[in-house]
């Protein structure tokens, strides 16, 4: 979807006018458009995204100012040229440096590069030119490709771990990952370079790419899980990833190792082990200790599993193995290569409490069968502190996600609404994870997988989640009705903890106002208690700065 | 040179003929029973019978020896060349297990120390320069700072080892004073290498944490603030070859092979405590061990192992080594818990510490 210019122009006047406090004082050294719509994707729904350069020494917050001119939201964010020119080459020498360095670039950072290259210019397109230049497209293809064909080979090898565990589901998950971004590193390696995952189908279309290679991509990703065999799924997972050209992953269950993990160490107590990790300590029954006490650093995970008793037990091992890995007490290693990197945060830990989740945007909730009026909670301040953070993130992306389907289906973007609706479900699977305090979050891919495993769901919930997650959708109709379904699902997951877990609605700007608001109170205690913040969907560690900015692009 | 070395087939020892080797100098291995000389990583050294005279720059000849007879069991006449071809002697050998008979240390370490000594002193004309490889542990059992000039404090010692290494230094030091030029080298307790914790050698040390570490024995009577020192091979064998090559320097003086970071225990269980399959040993005040009553098995390898080193994890003994820089002034590449990270990888991987029990 495109905006004429002209209509642009206007957009970016009035945005000054009413931005005078900001750009008053301030000549902006060039304007730009950037995100889907000057990328030429986007609906009715989406936002304008225009960024000022500003080059006067200062180094500006990224935090964008949100208006609503004409019937659109619009977002202003200011951007120093430094730091513009400093990124941009910084993705440059990561790409003469190899994947590797590639691969250590942010998300957030690529993406902020990607958006600058594919931007539409609306003042000054000259300065605009000389500063694409200093990257240019055809560098940021290549960089991009290798960025996601990294993440693929990673994900994809974490695939294989998983099915080495015989954790078939979370097998599927990853796999589904790994050729998700493989495709994207294909089109990016022929010019579809945007970041954004919600366009892809949008890309292999203006991209050209076979049309039977593209067929076979969307049944391997919509296929249902009693369709095929784990194994099977992998076998085609691995032969689209050639076809996308990313190598290294392979079926070899022996080149997946277990190993250690930096502060973790292991304390027997009478009886029983304790597994601490940095200030988190995990108590083993007997059956995991047993395991634990097998396990050898650097060595196939399938060797240490291995019982010669039955394969019963072997499979009772590869359970507790997975299980220490997602708990972040192992890590796991592809043969010579390092550490797979694709779920490298310890995430999910025990319940907490029985029935009822600790934590709710407001804060922590009281123990209702204790009569006291002051209690201690069962966790540290900065596990709290993280977990509502990471409460409020997922609620943001649930909304977000909600907007997102909301315009797909308008615009009758049926790939795209299919992709939008698993995103709401798994940010709300993340909401109510969070609510128990499992912190760090299990990455998108394993939210719904991880809620399933850990959360009191009841029978009706988890057949819409799963058929959300894995439903075709050929019409409109269906899409609305998946759509519905969606907005259900997401209102059980987020009520999970009780009535009075949220404010009473989401639904109205004052109600999600309130929430963002409670948001800055987590940020404040989570500053305080130098905790850890969520970064992007792909992990990582992200600052109480980008927080309060990502807080503030939704306020609406 | 031509350098006389005995305990050529210990760890020490073969290191340090590695080394000397490929500094030019001839070898002439004084060994027990014919066999091959190894270095720790394996390697085997090539070398050819001594039968007189002086070899080769670079080459390693055997002799077949003894130091517990007499004229150190050669023949005569090949003592005779063996004395005055040889430049320099490195004595190296000596009994270092632990739980062997008295009788055993005094004939090898003591007796055998004594009859190295003659060696160098009746050689005609000039006496041989000497180089003593002792141990830092003839500190003994008394607390505090033991320094290079420091000998007999009127210690008391944890093992006839030990007793035996000291009245061995004692000889050394006597035979020194009547004009033998020596060095006296102690190194502290000898582990795998810096690198990665290679050893082919598995003794002391290991032999108390691979029962500890398997669960057998899990109470131990110790003090957490005891200290043990210990240091890799190849710097230990780097050290050995200073004082050979820095011998002018060096006479007269006593060298120490200490760590810059002595572990103390509780510094050991965090090391432990890395490795999933290992168990953490208590250490519990002395007094109250004698009440803890100990069954079967794990009073079997108390008893017949653990017994053995048991001063060890009561000592506070401050190592020094300030004047030894001068003649080595390198720092050990790896030390204290990185590299008892390094020695229990190793030991875990080659399979020398295995669980032997399902039991938690």
């Amino acid at each position: 979807m495109s905006l004429n210019h002209s209509f642009l122009l206007q957009l970016w006047e009035q945005s000054r006018q009413q931005l005078y406090a900001q750009l008053g004082q301030r000549q902006p050294s060039a304007v730009f458009l950037e995100g889907s719509i000057a990328e030429g994707f986007g609906n009715e729904r989406s936002d304008i995204d225009f960024v000022a350069i500003i080059d006067d020494g200062t180094e500006m917050a990224t935090m964008p100012y949100i208006l609503f001119l004409e019937n659109r939201r619009v977002e202003v964010r200011l951007l120093s040229r430094e730091r513009l020119q400093r990124e941009l080459l910084q993705v440059k020498e990561a790409l003469n440096a190899g994947i590797e360095s590639v691969a250590q670039i942010s998300w957030n950072q690529l993406e902020r590069c990607q958006r600058f290259i594919g931007c539409l210019p609306i003042e000054n397109e000259a300065y605009i030119k000389s500063l694409q230049d200093l990257l240019g497209k055809e560098a940021l293809g290549r960089a991009v490709a290798l960025w996601f064909e990294d993440f693929a080979r990673q994900t994809g090898r974490y695939a294989v771990a998983m099915l080495a565990l015989e954790q078939d589901d979370y097998a599927r998950a990853w796999i589904k990952t790994s050729v998700f971004h493989a495709a994207k590193s294909f089109v990016a390696r022929r010019g579809e370079r945007y970041l954004g995952s919600k366009w892809l189908s949008l890309q292999l279309d203006r991209a050209q790419v076979d049309k039977k290679l593209v067929q076979r991509f969307w049944d391997f990703y919509t296929e249902k899980s009693q369709d095929s065999s784990a194994i099977d799924y992998l076998h085609k997972g691995i032969a689209l990833l050639e076809e996308f050209s990313v190598s290294g992953v392979e079926l070899n269950f022996e080149k997946v190792l277990a190993d250690s993990r930096a502060g973790v160490s292991t304390w027997q107590i009478g009886r029983h082990l304790h597994i601490l990790r940095d200030e988190d300590i995990f108590r083993l029954d007997d059956g995991s200790a047993r395991v634990w006490r097998r396990i050898i650093w650097n060595t196939p995970c399938i060797q240490i599993a291995h019982d010669k008793r039955s394969t019963q037990a072997t499979t009772d091992a590869k359970n507790h193995l997975a299980d220490f890995s997602r708990a972040g007490l192992i890590s796991l290693c592809w043969g010579g290569e390092g550490e797979i990197r694709a779920r490298q945060l310890g995430t999910s830990c025990p319940l907490l409490t029985g029935k009822a989740a600790l934590i709710s945007v407001d804060g922590a909730r009281l123990s209702a069968s204790s009569p006291a009026g002051i209690q201690l909670l069962p966790v540290p301040a900065r596990r709290l502190a993280e977990a509502g953070v990471e409460l409020t993130w997922a609620n943001i992306g649930v909304e977000n996600s909600r907007e997102d389907s909301e315009g797909a289906l308008r615009s009758g973007q049926l790939r795209v609404l299919q992709y939008t609706l698993q995103r709401m479900i798994q940010t709300a699977s993340m909401v109510a994870l969070a609510g128990y305090g499992i912190t760090p979050q299990p990455p998108l891919e394993e939210a719904v997988l991880e809620a399933l495993r850990l959360l009191p769901l009841n029978p009706s919930l988890v057949e819409a989640i799963q058929r959300i997650e894995t439903e075709s959708i050929h019409s409109r109709e269906q899409g609305q009705e998946l759509f519905n379904l969606a907005e259900q699902s997401v209102r059980e997951l987020r009520q999970l903890g009780g009535d009075e877990q949220f404010p009473a609605s989401f639904d109205t700007a004052s109600g999600w106002c309130e929430t963002v608001m409670y948001g800055y109170d987590w940020i404040n205690l989570a500053t305080h208690l130098n905790a850890r913040f969520p970064a992007s969907a792909v992990g990582g560690r992200g600052s109480a700065e980008e927080a309060r900015d990502l807080l503030a692009s939704n306020i609406g | 040179m031509q350098i006389l070395v005995t305990g050529a087939s210990g760890l020490v020892g073969a290191e340090a003929i590695a080394r000397l080797l490929k500094a030019g100098h001839t070898i002439v291995a004084l060994v027990h029973s014919v066999g091959n000389i190894v270095t720790n990583d394996g390697t085997l050294l090539p070398s050819r019978p001594y039968t007189g005279g002086r070899g080769n720059p670079g080459e390693l000849l055997t002799v077949k020896g003894d130091l517990q007879q007499d004229g150190l069991g050669l023949d005569a006449e090949l003592y005779k060349q063996l004395q005055s071809s040889v430049d320099r002697v490195l004595h190296s050998a000596a009994l270092t297990s632990f739980g062997r008979p008295e009788e055993r240390y005094e004939a090898i370490n003591v007796v055998g120390t004594q009859r190295m000594i003659d060696f160098a002193m009746k050689k005609p004309g000039a006496c041989i320069p000497f180089i003593y490889i002792s141990t830092m542990y003839v500190c003994g059992e008394r607390p505090g700072i033991f320094s290079e000039t420091a000998f007999d404090r009127g210690q008391s010692f944890g093992s006839p080892y030990e007793a035996s290494k000291f009245r061995a230094e004692s000889l050394i030091r006597k035979a020194q004073d009547n004009g033998l030029p020596t060095v006296i080298v102690r190194p502290a307790i000898i582990v795998g290498d810096s690198v990665d914790g290679t050893m082919r050698k598995f003794d002391t040390i290991y032999a108390v944490y691979r029962i500890t570490t398997a669960g057998l024995v899990r109470t131990i009577p110790g003090d957490y603030g005891a200290t043990l020192d210990i240091v890799p091979i190849d710097w230990v064998a780097d050290g050995v070859v200073a004082a050979l090559e820095n011998f002018s320097q060096a006479q007269g003086r006593t060298l120490h092979l200490c760590s810059d970071q002595p572990l103390a225990l509780r510094e050991i269980n965090d090391v432990c405590a890395l490795f999933p399959s290992f168990s953490v040993p208590r250490f519990v005040p002395g007094h109250v061990f004698h009440s803890y009553d100990m069954k079967g098995l794990e009073k079997r390898y108390y008893d017949e192992v653990i017994n053995l080193y048991e001063s060890y994890f009561r000592r506070q003994t401050v190592f020094v080594r300030d004047s030894t820089r001068d003649i080595f002034a390198k720092a050990p590449p790896a030390q204290g818990k990185e590299l008892l990270h390094k020695v229990f990888s190793y030991a875990v991987k080659v399979g020398y510490f295995r669980r032997t029990t399902h039991e938690i």
